[in-house]
């Protein structure tokens, strides 16, 4: 009979080292945790700059086409050209309407969201939430036991700690647990809304940037077409074609400077998500996390003896 | 291998340095060609933005429903945190009594 129940009382321990090992081997490991960071901060510095820039596309579309139409206009009779609502005068914007540029800043959101939500769970605060939570409970355990049977503070605080650390492992395990599973399912969504970015803001994609370069040439050829000295123009004319050009010229420019930068940013973004994507699928420990798994494992031993 | 896209600056670079090296009437013609070529190219630009909008769509679609999961896996996690202030609050409540 105490063979028996010596035995059982051994597999018990056994089971609940075994489940402890196993659950303290789950928390997010070092490498997991940097990828975790990189991906967050590419993800917010790029949407940062990639909203910005749209919505400065868009103005300085408007701005470009409607400079170029009034250059145009400006050697035609008066009444013709003051036909406010010609044509193009309804589409200065081009490609930049509304409904492309909302689409486009809603993708931008929801990436900076998905990112910032994935630190959120990474981090320490539900710790910190365990920790305010344990200390309330150990208040109220102290408070309900009587005065002639309080409890040992030193039992009490080990009973807290003991909380914390279950807790804790519980806590960790379940956070991985959901975070593995994200990355692993979302890792498509985020490639393709990348490579979509990625093209509109490549001056060479064939989209939204290359559209608005060609706006800054076709302005660019308009001023260059009034200041031709065998086009004759007068002097008012060419002022004005000599400042559609500067702001033709300065647009331009950005086919070489910010909009190359911004798709190299968005394709690092996608560099980092596959970096994620590969350090949640095979799980590399450093030393770090083996040291922090066997202070886990200690704990739990400590625990164990001071509460018998 | 994936589809080579068409790089439309490059062949108005091309064409800007005909432009360039003609004269009076034939440089007339192919500033109008060039006008004409950007028009085009601007057309083909806006179907093949139509059609990103609804690949976009989708994808946002998706991973906002992900940003929820991620919502709720954010109160999974507190969950011990939230048994233990219920917890708490009951043993206050029966601390009135005693």
């Amino acid at each position: 009979m105490r063979n028996n129940f010596f035995s059982v009382g051994k597999l018990k321990l056994a089971i609940f080292f075994c489940s402890i090992v196993i659950s303290g081997n789950c928390s997010i490991t070092q490498s997991q945790q940097r990828a975790l960071q990189n991906f967050g901060e590419t993800a917010v510095s790029m949407a940062n700059v990639s909203s910005n820039e749209l919505i400065s596309m868009r103005n300085s579309t408007i701005q470009m086409n409607l400079t170029r139409i009034r250059l145009e206009n400006s050697s035609k009779p008066k009444e013709e050209a003051s036909a406010k609502d010609a044509p193009e005068y309804k589409d200065l914007d081009g490609v930049f309407d509304i409904k492309v540029i909302s689409i486009r800043l809603k993708a931008i959101a929801a990436i900076r969201s998905y990112a910032k939500l994935l630190l959120a769970l990474a981090s320490d605060a539900s710790q910190k939430e365990l920790d305010r939570a344990t200390q309330n409970f150990l208040f109220a355990v102290e408070n309900l036991s009587s005065d002639h049977r309080k409890i040992d503070e030193k039992k009490l605080n080990s009973i807290g700690e003991a909380i914390r650390l279950f807790g804790g492992i519980f806590t960790e395990y379940k956070k991985k647990d959901s975070i593995k599973d994200i990355i692993l399912d979302s890792k498509e969504q985020i490639e393709t809304l990348c490579d979509l970015l990625a093209k509109d803001f490549d001056p060479k994609g064939g989209r939204l940037a290359t559209a608005y370069i060609l706006t800054g040439e076709e302005l660019q050829l308009s001023a260059d077409e009034k200041l031709d000295p065998n086009e004759g123009k007068s002097e008012k004319v060419k002022i004005k074609a000599l400042s559609a050009f500067h702001l033709a010229e300065k647009n331009i420019q950005k086919k070489e400077t910010i909009l190359p930068e911004i798709a190299k940013s968005i394709l690092s973004l996608k560099q980092a998500n596959t970096e994620l994507f590969e350090s949640f699928r095979s799980e590399v420990y450093t030393a770090k996390d083996i040291v922090k798994f066997a202070n886990t494992v200690k704990a739990v031993q400590d625990y164990r003896a001071i509460l018998k | 291998m994936g589809k080579k896209e068409i790089n439309y600056l490059d062949i108005l670079d091309a064409l800007k340095i005909l432009v360039e090296k003609a004269e009076g009437k034939e440089k007339t013609e192919l500033r109008a060609k060039q006008k004409e070529f950007i028009k085009q190219v601007k057309k083909i630009i806006a179907l093949d933005i139509e059609k990103d909008n609804e690949k976009y769509a989708t994808a946002i679609e998706s991973l906002e429903k992900t940003n929820k999961d991620i919502e709720s896996a954010i109160k999974d996690v507190n969950k011990i945190s939230h048994v233990l202030t219920s917890i708490t609050n009951t043993m206050n409540v029966i601390g009135e009594f005693v």
